[in-house]
């Protein structure tokens, strides 16, 4: 970081590589899957950004809330309606099929249960899906996630607590229109 | 672990989501093509690059200019990101327009409340510049004239202004930009602006809740907008909506 913040692109580059895939994360929770500009044109700005960052700091939550409002502008830019794409033929992440493999109709009903969550998310209000995205697609702690949103550790819980509602309930009427 | 955050947490392992072994070495390269790496070790790559092409060139009897330093500098950075010879800006550039202080990116972006914004890099590199309109803070990139970028009357190709703060009533606008003055409302990438034909000047609200005015421009017709906190004008000498397609090529 220390040589980053001195202009060195290279050690920059490191940095992208280790937050490439969690930055990946957040990119699709916000804009959708297909987010790789989102993502290339948010390291780049971070990069820019460096001078601001505060030494000594969590580098993660600072990235990512770059991450979330270059993609919250892509998205608002493109003013395609959000989707979540999801991997066909591994249901369960395993290549190939041993004998204690689940059958094909766990696989179909895993992918389509899967899909169910994804519709789910994707109708939330931005607000909410933000603080999910942050908590459970990026993995931030409630700490990390108040660097990440500018607010306090408490409306943390408060916010995390109000998005799990309103995602127990979307699931719910996914279940019935489903 | 919550059954909604578990059942999220595996929703985003299986997503269609994967590394892309080339992104750090395209950042990296945006990153040196942009050159806004910090003045210290620009200089020093400068120097590398400056005795790499002396040794590279000495037997030929060429001389290495800045572009074929470009050139290679990408080559080198591991992607190939454009072949074409880039020229440095002249740096004269933007000198005239009254746009304050030359500025590089980098050297702490003139204390800006706002990232700065740039067109695509086809179009060139662009000088910047910063300044103090009655307290409203501006940062400027002037690009030079090209074949996409007819020369203005000012002589340049496209003049870009970011304004720290928002864009007023396009109807008190009119109230002081003239009555010989097109000014039309336009949408850029959906945020509400005017197309401007003519001199103008441009009112906007200040944090302080004053309205403050851009000064008139020998324009140039404009396109200015409003993204988030920011005011947005482009100059160019393009019609209305080859200058709004252009507004919307904007990045960060």
């Amino acid at each position: 970081m220390a040589r980053a913040k001195q202009g060195d692109s290279r050690a920059f580059g490191e940095l992208v590589r280790r937050y490439e895939t969690v930055a990946r994360r957040v990119a699709a929770g916000v804009a959708g899957s297909d987010a790789d500009d989102v993502v290339q044109d948010s390291f780049v700005k971070a990069y820019r950004s460096l001078h601001r960052f505060r030494d000594g700091s969590p580098f993660r939550p600072w990235l990512l809330r770059i991450v979330a409002n270059e993609a919250r502008n892509a998205r608002r830019a493109s003013g395609r309606r959000l989707s979540l794409a999801l991997r066909s033929g591994d249901a369960d992440g395993r290549d190939g099929v041993s004998a204690s493999a689940p059958s094909a109709e766990d696989d179909a009903a895993a992918a389509e249960r899967r899909a169910a969550v994804a519709t789910a998310l994707v109708q939330l209000p931005d607000r909410d899906r933000l603080v999910l995205v942050y908590r459970w697609f990026a993995g931030l702690t409630e700490a990390e996630m108040a660097t990440a949103l500018g607010c306090r550790p408490g409306t943390v819980k408060s916010r995390l607590s109000r998005a799990h509602e309103r995602m127990r309930a979307a699931l719910a009427e996914e279940g019935r229109d489903g | 672990m919550d059954d909604v955050g578990r059942v999220i947490a595996e929703l985003a392992d299986h997503l269609d989501l994967r590394d892309d072994p080339t992104l750090a070495d395209r950042v990296v390269a945006a990153i040196d093509v942009d050159r806004v790496d910090a003045p210290a070790v620009r200089g020093r790559r400068r120097r590398t690059f400056a005795a790499a092409l002396a040794l590279a060139f000495a037997g030929l009897g060429v001389t290495a200019g800045p572009a074929i330093a470009d050139w290679l500098r990408v080559r080198i950075g591991g992607v190939e990101v454009e072949r074409a010879e880039r020229p440095e800006a002249p740096g004269d550039l933007g000198v005239g327009l009254d746009l304050g202080r030359r500025v590089h990116l980098g050297d702490g972006d003139g204390g800006f409340t706002f990232a700065p914004r740039t067109l695509s890099r086809e179009h060139g590199r662009p000088t910047f510049w910063s300044n103090d309109v009655d307290g409203v803070a501006v940062f400027s990139s002037v690009y030079a004239a090209s074949r996409e970028l007819p020369a203005t009357r000012a002589g340049v190709g496209a003049l870009v202004q970011q304004f720290d703060a928002s864009l007023e009533d396009p109807a008190l606008m009119r109230k002081v930009i003239g009555a010989n003055v097109v000014i039309e409302p336009i949408a850029v990438n959906g945020r509400a602006g005017v197309w401007i034909e003519g001199e103008h000047a441009i009112a906007m609200r200040h944090r302080d809740g004053d309205v403050r005015f851009a000064p008139g421009r020998l324009a140039a017709n404009a396109v200015v907008w409003q993204d988030g906190d920011t005011t947005y004008r482009l100059e160019s000498a393009l019609d209305r909506d080859a200058a709004i397609a252009l507004a919307e090529t904007l990045r960060y």
